[in-house]
């Protein structure tokens, strides 16, 4: 399969995390940043995650008393120093007796979507014969922290303005692929009693931040100390993942450039995955016709060459082609784009018409949705996992499209930049006849691009620009 | 999370308690306790608590620098980084900790205006951007409006404060650290969680309590014996200290010494000449290295007369007069003063004392003096020589036996034996002069220093080089050898003129140590200096190259410390509190104003309400005439409804009422509105409707 061949049965998923272009080796130096960011990462979840505010409270006690304290000549906070140090380490004792044993079962739905909170089930069942009491529940996610190789070779977007440090040292890069790779957040819910080998349930809620798998690995179950300064957990592992597909925004109905195309094969091969084709008849072969439609057994009967007739069908063929060519692993023009790509695909579905999803990945990618054949669910599946493609060129795109460019009706093209390049994409599809919508995504404040060769169709050049994507969508 | 009722009045009641605020702990402890039953709230926004937030930002800063002017701190902090001593930079410490204690102290006061901004305020919490200059900018810039999550309570932070403050009080009673354990354990109450039972929960803070009482007592021990140990390795080395029984000198230290440029004393001529040296101190007895008095030294009060601030030492004429400015530490000082100072005037001071040795000090002193040495020849502070005691030498003739052999063998080279004193006097200057360097590289006793030789019989018979302390401590062994009393004195030479003024400044380097010896004649204490004259040069070639800018600042906060104690700047206080007041009234008035405002905006948002476009509509004038005929429209009906059902019913024209109707709509709904010819049209075509109607 690759540019030539597109796959009509659309991409396997892949995984959405920003993806390291060409691991180059690790140098001594970045394998040291890369640990001790690592372990002050994960040094900065268990401190955030096992203390309490009042945990806090107390352990800021404890320094500023013990910093003014330091001389017990001149103030009396060293008492208080001593007093707090042997509250807290009281508390870090007491959650050794608070630990418990319970099992989880969760209950996730399908699919979630970026910014929308999910809520779910989570059902604990107390393993001891004591009622367990001052529970609270919460989730572990897939740990976020970015691998090496994604860390050695993904660098955060406009990287190259930082100074020579900031670039040398990789923190800035760090905390943003940390930041990438945080899926979605679970908020902490108290659990009920739960009776003596008894089960409770917890409505758990998950807030979606970034499309793509979203791993869960164990449901985390806190168990206080006496005086609630801090916890310890107990992990019921519990591994599944849910899909987060791409933010929606509404769109008013939309009025789709173009008119009805014949589309060989017909409904069948449109209400059927594969290469079904609805036979009427054989005739004699007419100039034009294609080499692969002509019946060898007939013409080798007959001594003339006869091609096989098809059952006509017109009907709308819409193609929404999806920009992914971007130099850098993610960034928020990119999802932007996604998301009115799915935006898109959501309200073509509603007009009975067919739509192509084009996009170029790890190879060209063309899904068919719409009359039967394939799902507005599964085209939502494929946008949950496109990521920028940085190894290609975007001419590929171009290929991929003129390809169908003769079935289809009209192109609704969403791109992350408007350039010589998309500019010349654009003339060459008018070129063909092929009636256009152009959606331009840019950087929230980045001056509106010139409609270049759309400037005759003003009305179908969109600038979406980031942060304001909903209202220029509602302007349709 | 709120904190329990009472716990903030407590924690205050506590810290007022430790502070001896209490009246003031009362008052914020009423106020706050009060808003749990005032069921009166204010509608603070954001932008109020910003303002609330930079108050309190104020508040401290002025507070900082209140402490900063009333406290010697400025003066700590160069005295730390002019210091040479490891003592002398603990002190400094010490004296900044202290105003900073005082700081931390009044933060219950100065955070106060949040917390009961917050107990007054309709919301829960404050937002914490709020308390960052640094976010609200940049919001501010973004022009987007500062995010109201995360927000916090005040109540347990503001308690932490108010514990912290109490602590800082350093009121040494036993009932703090249980008040401070019950308050901690009072806040902690509502917060347990129910996992285990109460009677645990008591049990392990019982548990906790005793441990941290017996940890903190074994902390506060811990300490003292840590600083009796480094105590005594390490000798006092701080000329400035207010004790006057000994002085431990560099006898036998190896190494360079090192003091350093820090300006300790302004010297400023009035009449007559300006003494060369400043007596500090004198002593009698030496075991090397240290010289020290006689145990018990009776002080006497030096009485006040003619003005409160003018205090007669000695009762002589004296016509020369220099002005001494040096700071004081803790209210005491020791004052530095001319041989022979007869009286002393301008002297902010509750009492004087002066000794038999001749040490004035003086107690409950501003951080600056500014004193009026009236000095004159004649009659120096100090008595006479101590007299002999049973079976012992007169203190001040003293030889002690270990350095006895080289002092005699010198004496008896000079030919001292039998001469009047002041030939003693010169043979014994001419005698250092010309065969002694000076030097402050002290020879280690260890390499140089023979066996069964004492440092200074070293310097004396074979180094010959060294620094004041040796020429004097020697001088006074050579005098008394002589059978003249002599003693050892410290104090300070004045020789560097300050540039562009008629004062001399004296470094801490011009620290200086001379015998005085008694001459019966005169009844006087006699300076005999032999140290080399040189010893200034070689002093100031150790000077640092920061020293032009130290002395600038010195030189400034000597002019401001003058102003602030001498100056007439007592009313700045009240100037400061003034401004506080003001501060206080704007930022009040500024709140309500806005509050009024928002009334305001309210009232007319309601008053736009009430008179949206087209209620003035003459259309109504319609609805009223069929009402009137029994046509009424009914509830929820629209207009368009209403005519399209009463046409059939209606014996009057009812189409041009569609026209009407549109106009109104538009009158009414349309943010365009109507032109005027369409307004009139309105306005006609109702009237003639009405006609039409009435005629009918």
């Amino acid at each position: 399969m690759n540019a030539e061949a597109p796959n009509r049965n659309g991409p396997s998923l892949t995984p959405s995390h920003p993806q390291p272009l060409s691991p180059a080796p690790p140098t001594w130096l970045q394998r040291r940043l890369y640990a001790s960011y690592r372990l002050t990462a994960a040094f900065t979840w268990w401190w955030r995650r096992r203390f309490t505010k009042g945990g806090w409270l107390v352990f800021l006690g404890i320094i500023i008393t013990g910093l003014m304290g330091a001389d017990t000549n001149l103030s009396l906070a060293y008492q208080a120093f001593v007093f707090l140090c042997f509250l807290l380490i009281a508390a870090l004792a007491g959650t050794q007796f608070s630990r418990t044993r319970v099992e989880a079962e969760r209950g996730l739905p399908r699919f979630g979507s970026v910014g929308l909170p999910i809520s779910y089930r989570v059902t604990l069942k107390n393993l001891t014969a004591k009622p367990q009491r001052g529970l609270s529940v919460t989730e572990d996610l897939a740990d976020p922290r970015p691998t090496l190789a994604q860390f050695i070779s993904t660098p955060e977007p406009g990287e190259e303005r930082r100074n020579w440090y900031d670039r040398n040292n990789g923190f800035y890069r760090w905390s943003w692929l940390l930041r990438q790779n945080v899926r979605g957040k679970v908020n902490e819910v108290p659990c009920p009693v739960l009776p003596p080998n008894g089960s409770a349930d917890v409505q758990l809620e998950l807030l979606p931040l970034r499309r793509g798998v979203l791993r869960f690995d164990a449901v985390a179950v806190a168990c206080p100390d006496p005086f609630g300064l801090f916890r310890t957990f107990v992990r019921v592992p519990l591994p599944q993942s849910l899909l987060i597909l791409p933010k929606r925004y509404p769109l008013p109905p939309l009025a789709l450039p173009g008119l009805l195309k014949y589309q060989q094969g017909g409904v069948a091969l449109a209400a059927s995955v594969g290469e079904s084709e609805e036979f009427v008849a054989l005739r004699d072969y007419r100039p034009g016709d294609a080499l692969r439609h002509i019946h060898w057994p007939s013409w080798a009967k007959t001594g003339r060459p006869i091609v096989k007739e098809f059952q006509d069908e017109f009907f709308t063929r819409h193609a929404l082609i999806l920009d992914t060519f971007l130099p850098v692993a993610a960034s928020e023009v990119f999802e932007e784009a996604v998301s009115v790509a799915a935006s898109l695909a959501c309200t073509v579905q509603a007009q009975e018409s067919l739509l192509d999803l084009m996009f170029v990945g790890p190879q060209a990618y063309c899904f068919t949705m719409g009359r039967g054949v394939g799902h507005l669910e599964q085209l939502l599946e494929i946008l949950a996992s496109v990521q920028p493609c940085r190894d290609r060129e975007f001419r590929s795109l171009l290929q991929l499209v003129l390809q169908h460019a003769g079935e289809l009706s009209g192109c609704l093209c969403v791109f992350v930049q408007w350039d010589e390049q998309r500019r010349e994409f654009v003339r060459h599809l008018r070129e063909l006849g092929v009636p256009l919508m152009v959606f331009v995504v840019t950087e929230a404040g980045a001056p509106p691009p010139a409609p270049g060769p759309m400037a005759s169709e003003p009305e179908r050049f969109r600038r979406l620009e980031v942060g304001k994507v909903a209202e220029g969508l509602a302007k349709l | 999370m709120k904190p329990p009722p009472f716990l903030l009045a407590f924690a205050l009641l506590l810290w007022g308690w430790q502070t001896s605020l209490l009246p003031i702990a009362l008052l914020l402890a009423v106020v706050l306790e009060a808003a749990r039953w005032i069921e009166w709230r204010l509608e603070f926004d954001v932008p109020d608590f910003n303002r609330i937030a930079d108050l309190c930002t104020v508040l401290a800063a002025v507070a900082m620098v209140y402490c900063i002017l009333t406290r010697e701190t400025g003066n700590q902090v160069m005295e730390f980084f002019q210091t040479t001593s490891l003592s002398g930079r603990e002190q400094a410490m010490k004296g900044v900790s202290q105003t900073t204690f005082v700081f931390l102290q009044w933060l219950p006061m100065l955070i106060f205006p949040a917390v009961a901004a917050l107990a007054y305020s309709a919301r829960e919490q404050v937002p914490l951007s709020c308390f960052s200059f640094f976010q609200r900018r940049r919001y501010a810039r973004a022009k987007q409006p500062q995010p109201l999550t995360p927000a916090f309570h005040l109540g347990y932070p503001y308690l932490a404060v108010v514990l912290f403050s109490a602590a800082m009080a350093n009121q040494r009673t036993p009932w703090f650290y249980f008040a401070v354990c019950a308050a901690v354990a009072w806040g902690l109450w509502p917060l347990r969680p129910r996992r285990f039972s109460n009677v645990i929960w008591v049990c392990v803070l019982i548990g906790v309590t005793k441990a941290g009482y017996l940890g903190h007592k074994g902390l506060s021990e811990l300490q003292s014996q840590v600083e009796g140990k480094i105590l005594s390795w390490m000798s006092n080395w701080a000329r400035r200290s207010l004790d006057r029984t000994e002085s431990s000198t560099a006898i036998g230290r190896i190494g360079q010494l090192k003091l350093s440029g820090k300006i300790v004393l302004r010297v400023e001529r009035e009449a007559g000449p300006v003494p060369p040296l400043l007596r500090d101190a004198s002593f009698s007895r030496f075991e090397s290295p240290r010289w020290f008095n006689p145990p018990r030294i009776a002080e006497a009060k030096v009485e006040i007369s003619g003005g409160s601030t003018t205090f007669p030492l000695l009762k002589k004429v004296a016509t020369n007069a220099v002005l001494i400015s040096s700071f004081a530490a803790r209210g005491q000082a020791v004052l530095a003063l001319p041989p022979g100072t007869a009286t002393l005037e301008n002297l902010l001071a509750n009492e004087v004392f002066t000794n038999r040795v001749g040490v004035v000090r003086v107690t409950g002193v501003p951080d600056f003096l500014q004193v009026r040495a009236l000095h004159g020849p004649g009659l120096t502070l100090g008595e006479e020589p101590w007299p002999a005691e049973q079976g012992k030498s007169a203190p001040d003739l003293a030889v002690p036996l270990s350095e006895q052999p080289a002092v005699k063998r010198i004496a008896d080279e000079l030919a001292l034996a039998g001469q009047a004193d002041h030939e003693v006097a010169r043979r014994v200057q001419r005698f250092f002069a010309e065969e002694f360097k000076y030097g402050s590289f002290l020879p280690s006793s260890l390499t140089q220093v023979p066996q069964g030789m004492t440092p200074l019989s070293f310097f004396l018979l074979k180094n010959r080089v060294g620094h004041c302390e040796y020429y004097a401590t020697a001088t006074v062994l050579l005098l008394r050898q002589a059978g003249i009393s002599a003693r050892y004195i410290y104090g300070w030479s004045v020789q560097e003129p300050e540039t562009n003024s008629n004062a001399y400044v004296v470094r801490e380097r011009h620290a200086h140590a001379w015998c005085v010896y008694w001459n019966a004649a005169n009844k006087s204490w006699v300076d005999l200096d032999t140290t080399p004259s040189n010893w200034v040069g070689t002093e100031n070639e150790n000077a640092s190259f920061l020293e032009p800018l130290t002395d600038r600042w010195s030189r400034a906060w000597f002019g401001f410390s003058r102003w602030r104690v001498y100056g007439g700047a007592d009313a700045w206080q009240g100037y400061l509190l003034g401004a506080l007041l003001l501060l206080l009234a704007l930022l009040a008035w500024r709140v309500l104003a806005r509050q009024r405002r928002r009334r305001k905006a309210e009232v007319a948002g309601i008053e736009e309400w009430l008179h949206r476009p087209g209620t003035d509509s003459e259309f109504y004038r319609i609805e009223v005439r069929l009402e009137e005929l029994g046509l009424g429209r009914r509830a929820g009906e629209t207009l368009a409804d209403w005519l399209a059902r009463i046409e059939p019913l209606a014996k009057l024209p009812v189409t041009p009422l569609r026209q009407l109707l549109a106009l109104h709509y538009r009158l009414r709904f349309d943010p365009l509105g109507l032109s005027g010819p369409e307004r009139t049209a309105l306005r006609s075509g109702v009237g003639e409707w009405l006609a039409k109607a009435k005629a009918a």
